[in-house]
């Protein structure tokens, strides 16, 4: 049964819930003529609570309990992973009002739906049974389709949300038959029961782990199953592909940790290696050759989710911190950099938009504050310091030595200089070419400027100051 | 080389059945039984239901009368009419409404098992049975609330 203890432990979850349902009903009680009233009062509505659940999940940080019927656990790494996920929906929230008015999609559902997936997200990162893993996945991933077609008069946000759902809801089927083998082997789903069972190698519960991962492969957007990530980027909305980009990523990771850690997957290093070696690779690679600088991120992105799985080689309390920092850095470059996307978004005469870096030439003269912002994201995505995006490096790829896989990661290190060069060319076009044509800024917002400053702020004081973010890691067994 | 490599191999190189029993054929013979006697009734009652439609088919077309008339070699829709192509565009509101009619209905499938349990309950169980439906239909009703005042449900 549920008792108030565990109301007391998950108010982050529940304040986050509720709101999506408040913002929902927000949304309908106000009559159309009153829209801009409830538009403005949904937008603080939902800053105001993830503020509050940001400040309940500090005061979970040191708990350490397993609340409703052993469904979901409350520990230091899942609190750490509630602040990172909530911070990055702050960000979204308060760099999407302008952007939604200026595409004139500014509907209360877009405030709810992310609200919804943020709860999943959370429900992910939190759970304790594999049942609950599915759940919170299925409710991220079906906001996520809504949203990437949330432009619905456009073709291209339409076509990204139908590939989107093809291909993620076939990828569902396998994450629910590797738990159906899960279960079959050691007769339950529940993370507490499985590991009292102690489960021995056996083909078909090593075919279940192995379809969960392949599953969490295509979420993550690694190697094999990567397709779908740039064509679904480019077509989404624009803060939105910076949200599904970044916190998505995130919470993928945060539930990988833990099933990682529960199955004790310390003995598929080869595994692991090749799959973050190749999506490094492919990563990288083709970003080199990108012309259109949404596309360009969504491979950098890629990339990046080969850097973090390089983590995983060998799961084990400094390799989970490393990670964690990294998630905490690349949400902020990430989301921050399609941030100064929306805004410099150039808009061609049959009102679709194109993204191209030729606009992004001589943005430094005509822009000089907007070029500066993006200057700081693309070197911390680089991996140049002082930004938090080198820590994030760091930490991950000295993981990598202190279980001696040094080689991967020298191949890591080499190919985040290959990826050096198409975040400096950006750079260079800013600062270093004259303006071709009229850069037009799509629309200027205070919003979503204070969005990207927090970020370099965070990108900024972590990247100087680490210890801003390992002091609560360290607590993490 | 590591586990999930190796169990790979055994897995591609074994066939699926040595890995429950020792290989020799007197095991794979019962396992073979074991497992097929759980399916007898099944097949019965595919065998059973294939039979049945082939044979009404085939006696059918052998035995009964035929009398065509233009009226019975039309489309069939049950019993209007038939007008128009097959192939038009349909409202979106009619998947809004079956779409809606689903939920309610599963609604109803969940609440069902539990009314029947709820009187044998006692206490604080009885209580929190309550509660906890009371819950759910809140929150389906937030939704149906919702798609009231989204006008999903008009007719025009």
């Amino acid at each position: 049964m549920i008792n108030s203890l565990d109301f007391a432990n998950s108010i982050p979850l529940l304040i986050i819930g509720g709101a999506g349902l408040v913002v929902m009903l927000l949304e309908t009680i106000f009559p159309k003529s009153q829209k801009g009233t409830s538009e403005t009062l949904i937008f603080y509505f939902s800053l105001a609570a993830i503020v509050a659940a940001i400040t309940f999940s500090f005061g979970d940080l040191t708990k350490n309990f397993i609340i409703y019927n052993k469904f979901i656990r409350v520990n230091t790494l899942t609190s750490v992973l509630n602040i990172v996920l909530l911070t990055g929906i702050f960000i979204t929230v308060l760099s999407s009002k302008n952007y939604l008015q200026q595409e004139k999609i500014n509907h209360g559902e877009y405030y709810s739906l992310l609200m919804f997936s943020l709860f999943g997200m959370m429900l992910m990162g939190q759970a304790n049974d594999l049942i609950v893993v599915f759940v919170g996945l299925e409710l991220m991933s079906i906001c996520f389709y809504v949203l990437a077609g949330f432009m619905r008069r456009k073709v291209e946000s339409n076509e990204s949300a139908i590939k989107y759902f093809l291909l993620g809801a076939f990828l569902t089927g396998f994450l629910l038959l590797g738990i159906a083998f899960i279960y079959g082997y050691t007769g339950s789903t529940n993370y507490t029961a499985i590991t009292d069972v102690h489960p021995q190698k056996d083909t078909f519960y090593l075919l279940g782990l192995t379809l969960v991962f392949i599953a969490f492969i295509f979420k993550t957007g690694s190697f094999p199953l990567q397709m779908w990530i740039p064509d679904v980027y480019q077509g989404a909305p624009t803060v939105v592909t910076g949200m599904m980009s970044s916190v998505g990523k995130t919470a993928a990771f945060g539930a990988l940790i833990s099933f990682f850690s529960i199955f004790a997957l310390n003995n598929i290093p080869m595994v692991v290696a090749m799959v973050a070696i190749l999506t490094m690779l492919y990563g990288n690679v083709v970003a080199l050759v990108q012309s259109n600088i949404k596309r360009l991120l969504a491979y950098s992105s890629i990339a990046h989710a080969g850097y973090i799985m390089v983590g995983f080689l060998s799961i084990n309390s400094f390799s989970i911190r490393a990670v964690l920092f990294y998630l905490v850095s690349y949400i902020l470059m990430q989301s921050g950099a399609f941030i100064i996307i929306s805004m410099v978004e150039e808009k061609t005469g049959d009102n679709t938009s194109k993204n191209t870096l030729e606009s992004y030439k001589g943005l430094g003269k005509t822009n000089p504050m907007l070029s500066l912002l993006m200057t700081i994201f693309l070197f911390s995505l680089a991996g140049i310091p002082p930004f938090a995006g080198f820590w994030g490096k760091y930490y991950i790829f000295l993981s990598a030595i202190q279980v001696n896989y040094l080689w991967v990661a020298i191949i890591g290190i080499l190919l985040s200089l290959v990826g050096v060069y198409y975040y400096i060319k950006v750079i260079l076009y800013m600062w270093f070419y004259e303006p071709v044509g009229e850069t037009t800024i799509a629309y200027r917002s205070d919003f979503s400027y204070t969005a990207a400053v927090i970020s370099v702020i965070g990108l900024f004081a972590f990247g100087v100051y680490p210890d801003l973010i390992l002091r609560y890691l360290r607590n993490i067994i | 080389m590591d586990v999930l490599s190796q169990a790979s191999i055994i897995f591609w190189q074994k066939s699926f059945l040595s890995d429950f029993c020792v290989l020799n054929n007197l095991n794979i013979l019962l396992f073979l039984h074991i497992m097929l006697e759980s399916y007898v009734p099944i097949l019965l009652m595919m065998a059973g239901a294939v039979g049945f439609a082939v044979v009404n088919t085939i006696v059918s077309k052998i035995f009964g009368p035929k009398k065509p008339s233009s009226e019975k070699m039309s489309t069939y829709e049950s019993g209007v009419e038939p007008y128009g192509t097959a192939h038009s565009k349909f409202s979106v509101k009619y998947y809004m409404v079956t779409m809606l009619f689903i939920l309610f209905d599963i609604e109803i499938v969940f609440m069902y098992p539990w009314a029947v349990t709820f009187r044998s309950f006692e206490g604080a169980m009885l209580t929190y049975a309550l509660v906890e439906m009371m819950v759910f239909i809140g929150l389906l009703l937030i939704g149906y609330f919702y798609i009231l005042r989204k006008g999903s449900l008009k007719w025009n």
